[in-house]
């Protein structure tokens, strides 16, 4: 129960598509969606593959809770080898594709080979046929949308698809699902696009049961209740959305600023959650139209936005004059104080454009502003940039670049590199601040010391949602640590790692974790399925899966010393605010990490551990 | 007292726990594709508006059904499907002037709202009180107060 | 003394006149602690949950007991998450 128990296995070269059961030994150990998408991953791709190649798998995959009532229970994840990474990727999205996904009957979907010419997956119910993608490849994530309910005569249908971007190899591409929620991180839109496969649409009326319906909906109640009566989930999210961060990021100098040259933006109070709700001056109207919620969630931080109609951007175009996804703080971060750009309506538009064009804010805007960095110390000129002023602060070299990246077009196409191959491009690969070729999120990690040890051993790479312990360093969730310190933090980033890679497996988003503990999803999770769900098997299995992945890219050829950051993270202390002197204290935590893992001092699993977790 | 569901589109975030709790309470199972109450997500516009049936006083609906399979629960107001007598001939739902009715292939009836017997689980399940269920005589009650609390306001902070 | 005080979030609303970016500056008695300050403020205390002295957060009891320095800087939150 609560898993449709039936996996949708695509070969497209030779374009069948064929049902299997679900493997349930694997599903008591590994649950759902991240973890046991992973779990068939790793069994069936060799680790050392090339991303792009037809040998490289796709997973996109449900959780045993994804379309359930259960508070937030509509997420999905996009499973692979990153194309930016080249290690294992698992981006989560919410929006209404996994529950449409798993209302057809399906827990995942295992995407291998390549088409031969673009194709599409059209699915109703059992009904499953790959189509012909013509006269749509080409087209934006939006178009491709739109194009496909029309065809089908069906507005009720929901899609997951890739953009220009993801086809023409833009190494940060998403796969983006309702428009604006996207799988976002590592590169799995590109994987996509190089198989040829340009969109996934669902219609789904089977309907998704659970276990213990009367315990259920009793646990759910009870969930919902602590979700609401919580001041974050019940009003700062709702009313604030995750943009609330960037003023208190900030105020405590961890805003990197700059491609990481500071951390703190003068500009951060007119980029926040603050200024998307003031009238602007044109029409009186704020930035906000109101908050949104992804399927089943009693939170809803998601931001609808419009651009201010007499701003340079979209002045001259009205299909951009809409409501639509405004600005998260990562994205806002990326876009904004990464690139000293403070222009709340360009930044607005160039979210528009990620979304629309379907590639990742944090690694575009990260990227963006290395190649400032790139410009400003005279690395590269006017002739590189093909015209653009490439200067910190250049709200209109932000856009066209977007647009640029969007269509994989000139300098654009370059920024479509991500910031590791365009710094090593021209000779400075200390400038990309990356680990593991991914682009940090907003958060600088020699003012939140613990995010410096949760980035550096981020199985997907660079990442805040592998191990956000930002709510404890910063906003005292579940309990207040000294962000200035690495003492202790080894602990809380394991501990923070195991619970999130449990979330991720049942289908609920992350965001739950403010208010919930795993004491709060266990009985949801154990009235839905089969096996016993306690909070101690939740936490082995988050655990195991951590390790799981570590073991995938250790075969793949990562070592400890991937487990690094850049030399200005850990050798040029901050300038200013509460961090000013500080560096950040890797080499103090890893080693205490790795013993905590049960890893030897080279950051591989001991063969105790992995008896010890049945890998 | 007879109730009535009033919605308040400008509440409803797009959450869908509403057609989750009425597709449970009609088929036992989560299944949005078979809800009574949809919403409808006019993206551009960043606007969600929930919609279900109004429980027309002369039901359109019942007067056309050519076997009286649409008939009043006197205590609730709703009007109600019978699955025995449906002959499913869709009549009901070209009669309905807000396609409240619907067909149910899988059945080969047709479905619509009958306020749960009268504690509606959509508005249980609103996590914004964007579906409520109030006093049939009053729907408007809190709009009249909204209203009621802005007149004359200035006047009395500065009395 | 001279001082800063930042409000966001729902304490915006508390910002006095003359409020700017969410910030204003405040003149207050030396030794007045945060604690005190949220009092004058009429702030709900129970929404002063992230209480920062220019960038570091103090503890409850920190708020309660150590006075605010010239020129310093309080930046004042209610519970708030996102990422």
């Amino acid at each position: 129960m609560a898993w449709a128990k039936k996996i949708l296995r695509v070969n497209l070269t030779d374009g069948t598509c064929k049902n299997e059961p679900l493997n349930m030994d694997w599903a008591d150990k590994y649950l759902g969606q991240r973890g046991l998408a992973t779990k068939y991953f790793v069994e069936e791709v060799d680790p050392k593959v090339d991303p792009l190649s037809p040998k490289n798998k796709l997973i996109m995959t449900t959780g045993p809770l994804t379309g359930t009532c259960a508070s937030t229970a509509g997420r999905y994840s996009v499973v692979t080898k990153g194309a930016l990474t080249g290690a294992i990727a698992c981006s989560n999205s919410g929006g209404f594709f996994g529950n449409e996904m798993k209302n057809a009957g399906y827990d995942m979907i295992i995407f291998e080979g390549k088409a031969k010419k673009p194709v599409y997956l059209f699915i109703d119910n059992d009904d499953v046929q790959l189509l012909d993608a013509g006269k749509i490849w080409g087209t934006s994530v939006w178009d491709t949308e739109d194009w496909i309910k029309e065809h089908h005569q069906d507005p009720m249908i929901r899609v997951a698809s890739i953009g220009v971007s993801g086809e023409k190899g833009v190494k940060f591409a998403c796969v983006v699902n309702d428009y604006h929620r996207a799988a976002g991180r590592s590169g799995v839109g590109t994987v996509m696009g190089s198989k040829n496969l340009k969109a996934v649409a669902l219609r789904g009326t089977k309907g998704v049961q659970v276990k213990d319906y009367k315990s259920f909906m009793k646990a759910v109640d009870a969930g919902k209740a602590v979700l609401s009566g919580n001041a974050v989930t019940g009003e700062g999210l709702p009313a604030y959305g995750t943009q609330v961060l960037m003023n208190v990021i900030n105020e405590t100098g961890a805003l990197p600023t700059r491609n990481h040259q500071t951390v703190q933006f003068e500009g951060a109070h007119a980029i926040s959650a603050e200024a998307m709700a003031e009238p602007r001056k044109s029409d009186g109207k704020p930035n906000l139209v109101r908050n949104a919620a992804c399927f089943a969630c009693t939170i809803a931080c998601g931001r609808i936005s419009t651009i201010d109609r007499t701003h340079f951007t979209v002045a001259e175009r009205p299909q951009y004059q809409v409501a639509s996804g405004g600005l998260e703080y990562e994205a806002a971060w990326a876009l904004g104080a990464a690139t000293g750009v403070d222009d709340l309506d360009a930044l607005t538009f160039a979210n528009f454009i990620c979304n629309e064009q379907g590639y990742d804010p944090i690694s575009f805007g990260a990227t963006v502003g290395a190649a400032m960095e790139l410009y400003e110390t005279g690395v590269i000129d006017k002739k590189a940039t093909g015209g653009i002023e490439l200067k910190f602060g250049n709200a209109k070299a932000l856009t066209d670049l977007a647009e640029q990246c969007g269509k994989g077009e000139g300098f654009g196409a370059e920024i479509g590199l991500g910031s590791k191959l365009l710094c090593e491009k021209y000779g400075h690969p200390e400038l990309s601040m990356s680990v593991k070729s991914q682009e940090f999120p907003a958060y600088d990690s020699r003012g939140i010391q613990g995010m410096g040890l949760a980035y550096a051993t981020s199985n997907r790479g660079a990442c805040h949602l592998r191990g956000y312990t930002v709510a404890s360093e910063i906003l005292g969730i579940p309990e207040k640590t000294d962000p200035l310190v690495a003492d202790g933090k080894a602990g809380l980033v394991k501990a923070f790692q195991d619970a999130t890679a449990a979330f991720d497996s049942a289908g609920i988003c992350i965001f739950t974790s403010f208010a919930w503990s795993l004491e709060d999803v266990a009985p949801q999770i154990d009235a839905a399925c089969e096996g016993g769900w306690s909070v101690d098997k939740l936490l082995e299995v988050g655990e195991r899966v951590w390790n799981l992945e570590r073991q995938f890219n250790n075969a793949a050829g990562f070592t400890a010393k991937d487990d690094n950051l850049p030399a200005r993270l850990v050798k040029d202390a901050a300038k200013v605010g509460p961090a000013k002197g500080l560096t950040n204290q890797l080499d103090k935590m890893l080693p205490e990490y790795y013993e905590l893992r049960g890893w030897t001092p080279d950051g591989v699993p001991t063969n105790e551990t992995l008896n010890r977790l049945s890998l | 007292m007879q109730k009535s569901l009033v919605i308040i589109p400008s509440k409803c975030t797009g959450c869908l726990q509403c057609e989750l709790a009425c597709s449970y309470d009609n088929e036992s199972m989560f299944n949005p594709a078979k809800s009574r109450i949809k919403i409808f997500d006019f993206h551009d516009k960043g606007r969600f508006v929930p919609y279900t049936c109004t429980q027309c006083d002369e039901a359109w609906c019942m007067k056309a059904c050519p076997v009286d399979a649409i008939s009043l629960d006197a205590a609730t107001g709703a009007k109600v499907v019978s699955d025995e007598l449906c002959v499913g001939c869709k009549v009901c739902t070209i009669a309905c002037p807000f396609g409240t009715v619907n067909y149910n292939a899988d059945t080969g009836k047709v479905i619509k709202c009958d306020l749960c017997g009268g504690d509606p689980e959509c508005a249980k399940a609103c996590p914004t009180e964007a579906i409520v269920y109030v006093d049939a005589n009053w729907t408007g009650l809190d709009k009249m107060r909204a209203w009621a609390e802005k007149t004359d306001a200035g006047q009395q902070a500065s009395a | 003394m001279n001082i800063e005080l930042k409000l966001y979030a729902s304490l915006s609303s508390y910002l006095p006149p003359g409020a700017k970016h969410h910030r204003v500056a405040l003149d207050v008695a030396e030794g007045t602690t945060p604690a005190q300050l949220i009092d004058d403020m009429k702030l709900p205390k129970e929404a002063c949950f992230l209480v920062l002295r220019n960038g570091v957060y103090l503890t409850p009891d920190e708020r309660e007991t150590r006075p605010i320095k010239e020129g310093e800087t309080i930046a004042i939150w209610p519970p708030i998450a996102g990422g």
